[in-house]
């Protein structure tokens, strides 16, 4: 037949281009493998996935101490006040991975060292820290002092502050509110007894905090045993949907050539109808995406160890992505005049929708922007594809990918159609 | 002068194609918005904490009391209901970022001295569901602090006097948990935060800190992109044999080149031009506060950008190659610049790594610019960087084309 | 029509814009003759041969092919014809078998017939050494065999050739020529463009000649000279130049027309050896002195001179 004898022909040609074969393949893989090394090959172990780089936290630490707090004389750091526990705290083994503690000796130079962009934060511990933790009216203002363009890690260390205020500042809160009670009670406690009090309490608070919290996971987002592989999986799911593309117009894009070397002139000289012409293109770019999709994802599988979710659901992704793809192409390339429109067409018109479409590959972690960028995905073909492919990935079953095959397959009708109407019309 | 003229013969066969030159100036600002958009939280809304469902199956006066704390959040906003299903479809939907139920019992289970946890549902791999465990673990704390301090006010004045009855045992503990509440909203240690940012209106805050990253992100992501049009003239100049032409003129080699430099660096620059102009304008963006600096980031990263383009533009043997050779480096440069996501939430490595690419000094520069407020004396090492970036593209470049005899 | 009628050119158009590439020809291509379009650059000659391969379509008038018109039947035209395109086109990362053997299963060839029918034809190109190597990195020369190679594949009643031997050594050309002939005696029609004239005069039986998208003259080889009548074409170069020797030379006897043309001046006479002595004496009585003569048999460029007053380019 001699529309497969087209078909044929294009597979071989495209299969045979190095060029073709290094954007088929070989870029996915080399970005997936990019990630995997930003994010996880740095770590190593049992792929505990993104490790935070470790801020720099400068600390001045002014506190005078107070008369009323003493602390053992037998501790063997030295601690003299509030502020020696909290630096204590803060440069202590359990925090190492996270920060990195330096000194200065005053607010300024503190401050400074982050405005020369030596260190990320500047935490300053007030004259009166201690005091304001033990003596009932004193107040004290910790100041943390940050690099603008740090957004996570001032949190993370704003988190880390005040809880160890909190429990520093428990037991004169608690106190306060025992002795007022008691002299509502018509009772005035005398020191002693307030003494044994904020012993009391300060027993209470000290040692560990419990944990006061269980997370669970959301409905059908089943922890992944492979955090590391759950994200490099949307990436590289990402990258093969974005490919996918690609390849469906650069395979498309042979019509154009093919006119520029006078070959599809020719095809026309011999008897063939346009419709086995593009018929056979068609089904050649439409194999061409499923091997390399195909490809892809079992070497996802198999490199990166990628769960891509049960096989009905991939193989319905899979089709659904190469009809799309195909038509897009073919409408993609059905828009061009000339086979120099095609570099900034593809290389715009296809980066743009396909960075949208798989744009939630890469906001993972953004609080909110999840929801948003699924959203704005479902405007271009890519975002269809990729929904798809993540609601297999989920688990969640034939019925959550189905709505997302069918949507592919109405794009698919619209860019064939419109794709095939402008080349028959340009042909005849 | 004839590398003059070859420019302008240059940017004419470029810009022939305005469709172009149109997608090169939109498509940044679409993903500007896009990112900005994306990484304030999106969602257009006036209260920048995220939304927490709760539902109270405790109905104490101490998981009362957890609701007046988290009242106070700067971080979590909750919208307490009773409907469990209603609030877990919200949630489904992503309208709400976690879901909190405070078990029964939590209350009396917390006056005894073994506090029963609070439930929640979120995404465990998102920053908001982070966020929103360490919110509630501070919280609860502070509940179980002052909870404790009721309890042993009850304890002290009953070791003085019993109570009459159960009732006022309960009555004096809920009066001493309302003030241990009260005190906890006013600790006597605070924390501020502050920053060296550029002084921008309070609600304003984050969402221009959004566009300051993707403004220059995108602008140089697009930068790269527009190589290929500039590339591809290049390439069809050898391969129509033009350039064979060219060289029996008496143009010298490198006026070639500087020609078809000297193209690519105005066209980024006038894309760079109207892009910040449109970030200054309308995305409120303070490119105008150093002018000075502005500039030199601007001149320099299209001058390391026009140099990458020559050396696309001698390397590349088809126009296929032209879109590989600068897609590719396109996605690598930027991504791994931090164009896209900010480096600060890259591992170390890839931090040090990072500035092998050019778009990183560029994201750096015009931070110091937009949101450190720095001066022009912070672009100058980010601005030189680049200026060796241009210079060892170029160099690169002349050495290639040298050998491009055919 | 007539059944030994193979194409058949009724009052041709095709305008582009402005430009009336091909403006009202009519012409004829008897079945197993060599048809010659012979014409300058820009003359029409491949907008003609793109409707009779049903690749344009007319503006108006008709083009039947083996009695089927192009309009209503262009799948029975198409399997009935070879196209050899002016522009090599052909598959360059494909292989000279693998090019032949995807064109012949366009032409609707399979299997076992198409095997033979590919070595054959590569024997017929000389390319059966090169058969495997992938013709994007052959010759200039073994790119245009291969591009002929592909039109003769499923022996087609008619092979239409555009400029086929442009950019091919002589002995090349030699050899495709051969095979044009070849083919020809198997019964195939060959309708052929060229415009090196000589081809046309060995190959043709009829030649037809372009100009401006109008067919100017139309004949065998002998009809066409005959309009020239016997004459001969004499080159005469001077050793000066001398506006005053043009028309002394026309006054002399046996000289029907004079012209100068590229440096050096042409006489046409029906008899050199009885005109060349007068013609010196002539140029003697306005002190011009001859300083060399070249002497040219009446030919088709002389015809096309004749008829448009202009030269024939050619290589
Ligand atoms: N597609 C087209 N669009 C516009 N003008 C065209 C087109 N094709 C041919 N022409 C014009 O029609 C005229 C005849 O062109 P054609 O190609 O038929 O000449 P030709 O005789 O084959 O010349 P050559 O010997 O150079 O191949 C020319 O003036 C050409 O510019
Ligand atoms: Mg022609």
């Amino acid at each position: 037949m001699k529309l497969l004898a087209i078909t044929l022909k294009d597979m071989t040609r495209s299969f045979r281009s190095v060029f073709a074969l290094a954007f088929m393949f070989g870029v996915p893989l080399l970005v997936t493998g990019m990630f995997y090394l930003m994010f996880g090959g740095s770590v190593g172990s049992e792929g505990a996935a993104f490790t935070l780089p470790r801020t720099r936290v400068v600390v001045a630490d002014l506190d005078e101490g107070s008369p009323y707090f003493q602390m053992d004389g037998d501790n063997a750091e030295d601690l003299q006040d509030m502020g020696d526990i909290l630096t204590h705290m803060l440069s202590g083994p359990q925090l190492a991975e996270l920060i990195e503690v330096t000194f200065a000796s005053d607010a300024l130079s503190a401050r400074a060292a982050v405005d020369r962009q030596e260190a990320g934060i500047a935490l300053v511990i007030p004259a009166n820290f201690t005091r304001a933790m033990i003596e009932p009216q004193a107040v004290a203002e910790v100041e943390l002092y940050h690099d603008p363009t740090l957004t996570l890690s001032p949190g993370i260390v704003r988190t880390l502050v005040e809880r160890a205020i909190d429990s520093a500042a428990g037991p004169k809160l608690g106190l306060g509110v025992i002795v007022k009670q008691m002299e509502a009670a018509g009772l005035s406690p005398d020191a002693a007894q307030q003494q044994s009090l904020a012993m009391r309490l300060i027993g209470d608070t000290s040692g560990a905090p419990a944990e006061l919290v269980t997370l669970r996971a959301s409905e059908g987002e089943a922890p992944t045993a492979d955090p590391l592989a759950a994200m490099l999986g949307l990436i590289m799911g990402g990258m093969t949907v974005f490919y996918a593309f690609y390849t469906g117009a650069t395979s498309a894009q042979t019509i154009m050539t093919e006119q520029e070397h006078g070959t599809l002139q020719r095809l026309f000289t011999t008897p063939v109808t346009i419709p086995t012409v593009l018929g056979g293109k068609y089904l050649a770019t439409g194999l061409t995406v499923l091997v390399q999709m195909i490809v892809l994802l079992v070497c996802g599988r198999l490199i990166f160890n990628i769960r891509w979710g049960a096989l009905p659901e991939v193989a319905l992704t899979i089709l659904g992505t190469a009809l799309v793809a195909t038509s897009m192409g073919i409408f993609l390339i059905s828009l061009l005049k000339t086979d120099k429109q095609v570099g900034m067409v593809f290389g715009v018109g296809l980066t743009i929708t396909g960075m949208v479409g798989i744009f939630s590959a890469f906001t993972g972690g953004a609080p909110g922007a999840s929801s948003v960028a699924d959203r704005f995905a479902l405007f271009v073909p890519q975002g269809w594809s990729m929904a798809a492919l993540r609601a297999g990935m989920d688990g969640n079953g034939l019925v959550a990918v189905l709505p997302f095959f069918l949507g592919m397959l109405a794009w698919s009708v619209v860019f064939f159609f419109i794709g095939v109407r402008r080349f028959s019309k340009r042909f005849a | 002068m004839k590398i003059i003229d070859l420019a302008l013969k240059d940017l004419s066969q470029i810009l022939r194609d305005w469709k172009a030159a149109v997608f090169l100036l939109v498509s940044p600002i679409i993903f500007t918005l896009f990112f900005g958009f994306v990484f304030s939280g999106g969602g257009g809304e006036s209260d920048p904490r995220l939304p927490v469902g709760l539902v109270d199956r405790d109905q104490t006066s101490l998981s009362a009391a957890l609701l007046d704390l988290l009242d106070d959040s700067t971080v979590i906003r909750v919208e307490a209901g009773d409907d469990l299903a209603a609030l877990e479809r919200k949630l489904a939907k992503e309208d709400l970022a976690a879901l909190v139920v405070i078990p029964a019992g939590y209350g009396a289970a917390m006056q005894d001295g073994a506090p029963l946890t609070l439930d929640v549902t979120a995404d465990p791999a998102s920053n908001a569901g982070m966020s929103v465990q360490n919110e509630l673990q501070g919280t609860a704390q502070r509940l179980s602090n002052a909870s404790r301090a009721a309890q042993l006010s009850v304890e002290v004045l009953e070791e003085q006097q019993p109570f009459a009855s159960s009732a006022a045992r309960e009555q004096a503990f809920a009066q001493a948990l309302e003030d241990a509440i009260a005190t906890w909203q006013k600790p006597p240690v605070t924390l501020s935060m502050r920053s060296s940012a550029l002084p921008a209106a309070e609600g304003e805050a984050q969402l221009t800190n959004s566009y300051a990253h993707s403004s220059p992100g995108m602008m140089a992501q697009f930068a790269i992109a527009g190589l290929i049009g500039a590339a591809e003239v290049i390439v069809r100049e050898r391969k129509t044999r033009a350039l064979q032409r060219l060289l029996t003129t008496s143009i010298s080699r490198a006026s070639i080149l500087a020609g078809h430099y000297l193209s690519m660096f105005i066209m980024i620059f006038a894309q760079f031009a109207l892009l910040i102009a449109f970030g200054q304008v309308f995305l409120g963006l303070n490119y105008a506060h150093d002018w000075l600096a502005t500039l030199m980031m601007a001149l320099s990263m299209a001058a390391a950008a026009a140099g990458m383009g020559l050396l696309i533009g001698v390397m590349a043997k088809t126009e296929e190659q032209v879109i590989m050779f600068t897609l590719i480096p396109m996605f690598i440069l930027s991504g791994l610049g931090g164009a896209w996501v900010p480096l600060e939430v890259m591992p170390e490595t890839v931090q040090k790594v990072a500035h092998v690419s050019p778009v990183a000094w560029m994201m750096d520069g015009f931070q110091n610019i937009l949101v450190r407020g720095l001066d022009w004396r912070a672009a100058l090492l980010p601005a030189g960087a680049l200026m060796a970036f241009a210079l060892g593209f170029t160099l690169l470049s002349i050495l290639r084309f040298r050998t491009v005899s055919e | 029509m007539t059944t030994n009628t193979s194409i058949e050119v009724r009052d041709l158009k095709k305008y582009f814009g402005p430009v009336k590439a091909v403006d009202g020809i009519d012409f004829k291509v008897q079945q197993g003759e060599i048809f010659s379009l012979l014409g300058p650059n820009g003359a029409g000659k491949t907008t003609t041969i793109s409707m009779i391969s049903c690749l344009l379509q007319p503006d108006s008038g008709e083009v039947l092919v083996m009695g089927h018109s192009t309009r209503s039947a262009a799948q029975q035209v198409k399997a009935a014809i070879g196209v050899v395109p002016q522009e090599i086109a052909l598959y360059e990362d494909l292989s000279a078998r693998e090019n032949l053997t995807f064109w012949g299963k366009m032409y609707g060839m399979r299997g076992g017939m198409l095997k033979q029918r590919v070595d054959e034809v590569l024997e017929l190109i000389g390319l059966t050494e090169h058969a495997a190597r992938r013709s994007g990195k052959f010759s200039g020369g073994m790119k245009r065999r291969l591009n002929i190679g592909i039109a003769l594949l499923h022996h087609p009643q008619v092979i239409i050739m555009d400029e086929p031997t442009v950019g091919i050594d002589p002995q090349s050309r030699r050899s495709i020529l051969d095979g044009v002939r070849a083919l020809n005696r198997e019964g195939a029609t060959v309708l052929y463009t060229t415009h090196y004239m000589e081809e046309a005069e060995e190959l043709s039986n009829h030649i037809a000649i372009m100009d401006h998208g109008h067919l100017i003259a139309l004949g065998t080889h002998a009809e066409l000279i005959r309009l020239v009548g016997q004459q001969t074409r004499i080159d005469l170069t001077l050793n000066a130049e001398n506006p005053a020797v043009l028309p002394a030379w026309q006054q002399v006897d046996g000289v029907s027309q004079v012209y100068a043309e590229d440096g050096h001046l042409s006489v046409l006479v029906n008899d050199s050896n009885a005109v060349l002595p007068h013609l010196f004496e002539a140029a003697t009585t306005v002190d011009a002195r001859i300083t060399g003569i070249d002497i040219k048999e009446p030919n088709l460029e002389a015809v096309f001179l004749h008829l448009t007053g202009r030269a024939l380019r050619d290589g």
